[in-house]
């Protein structure tokens, strides 16, 4: 590699000067983390698109903006009740959504379970408050579901002000009072409201799911370990 | 200068850099939940933990190249001990006040239940390597790597 010599123009008087391995290794180190730092704020920024997967929308019974109350969709009339504690910045959080989505989704639609998020906003004091925020615009114009799975199915995503609103577009829900919510943090005091019932109810990290009041132990947050839990209520 | 120096820095070489190369790129593909990772050990501003999550795979996977093919060996084992001594550092801080996170070494990080903490682990294992690191430092030259040190040169045979 560097033992190779240069061509030398006979007609100059060269200096033998090798760069030493160590320049060379702090350049590499240097250009590593500029990359870094690029493809992500590249890929932070890149373009909304909405993965048209076909997810049921089921109907918002209760909507954003009841103190101390979440976000609930489905049937009302259900047998049982499905509580998550999230946060839109949370892994854990975006794996759960990954594994039992299918789940939950079937189960609202054929209205065996309604489903209550609760949004809380301490993972990233930066960026969870601003998500939720959005979630809570868009469940109050009738979109809950897709847009949670939107915002975890692009979980490296910055998600900046301009790329929520775009989303809400897509989803069809980006009107002028979504966008003014986004815009002016509408929900905040309710999503207070959400992270006090949280406290209260004793939960302290994501995800956290409750059915029919009692809680998921963490190596049942499965598509199967939720079905279980739903079927010994519903059955 | 002994006939097996070279070939246990050969090893030191790629056990390192391999465990630095893995660990960068378990880390590469999840940019958001690696800044997570730095986030949950509270030590820096907000305004840094991004750049640093996004940042270290990257570096961890240059580094961990530079010490597997040979290149700059001396330096990269410091770079590489830089980033330990580092580690040590925050994992330790963490335990000492009480944190109960993952380190995040290896992807994943962030908050975990008291008690399921690793802290003795995840500090052993980086002060294992750090020894690696230290040891490259004083013996860099070893086998089959690109470039061998230019101002050490070796005594012995060596295979490069």
């Amino acid at each position: 590699m560097s033992k190779s010599k240069a061509p030398v123009n006979p007609l100059l008087q060269q200096q033998k000067r090798r760069i030493s391995p160590g320049i060379v290794v702090v350049i590499v180190l240097v250009l590593a983390l500029g990359a870094g730092v690029a493809v992500q704020y590249y890929r932070g920024h890149s373009k909304v698109e909405v993965s048209s997967n076909g997810r049921p929308e089921p109907a918002v019974i209760t909507g954003p903006g009841t103190a101390g109350k979440g976000v609930t969709v489905g049937k009302s009339g259900a047998k049982v009740n499905i509580d998550v504690y999230l946060d839109f910045r949370c892994p854990h959080c975006a794996e759960f959504e990954e594994k039992t989505g299918a789940t939950v989704d079937k189960l609202v639609e054929d209205g065996t379970a309604t489903l209550t998020y609760w949004p809380l906003q301490f993972v990233n004091p930066g960026a969870s408050p601003r998500l939720a925020n959005a979630f809570a615009a868009a469940a109050a114009n009738g979109k809950a579901v897709s847009f949670v799975g939107e915002l975890y199915g692009d979980f490296s995503k910055s998600w900046t002000t301009d790329q929520l609103i775009e989303l809400g577009k897509q989803l069809g829900v980006g009107d002028a009072k979504f966008q003014q919510a986004v815009q002016d943090n509408t929900y905040a005091s309710w999503l207070e409201s959400v992270g006090k019932a949280a406290d209260e109810r004793g939960v302290n990290s994501t995800p956290t799911v409750f059915v029919n009041g009692k809680q998921l132990p963490e190596d049942e947050h499965t598509a199967e370990g939720l079905q279980k839990a739903v079927d010994a209520i519903a059955s | 200068m002994r006939t097996w120096f070279p070939w246990f820095s050969l090893l030191a070489r790629l056990v390192l850099g391999g465990v630095m190369l893995v660990a960068g790129a378990l880390k590469v593909t999840d940019p958001e939940t690696a800044a997570q990772a730095v986030r949950a050990y509270e030590l820096l501003p907000s305004s840094l933990v991004e750049p640093v999550g996004w940042g270290m795979p990257f570096l961890e996977i240059a580094i961990g190249l530079l010490l597997i093919i040979g290149f700059g060996v001396r330096a990269a084992a410091v770079a590489a001990g830089v980033f330990m001594v580092v580690f040590i550092v925050a994992v330790a801080s963490a335990w000492a006040r009480g944190l109960s996170i993952d380190c995040g070494c290896f992807g994943g990080g962030g908050q975990v239940a008291p008690g399921q903490t690793k802290y003795l682990q995840e500090i052993l294992r980086d002060v294992g390597l750090l020894v690696l690191a230290g040891w490259l430092w004083l013996h860099p030259v070893s086998k089959f790597a690109v470039v061998s040190e230019p101002d050490t040169e070796p005594q012995g045979v060596t295979a490069s």
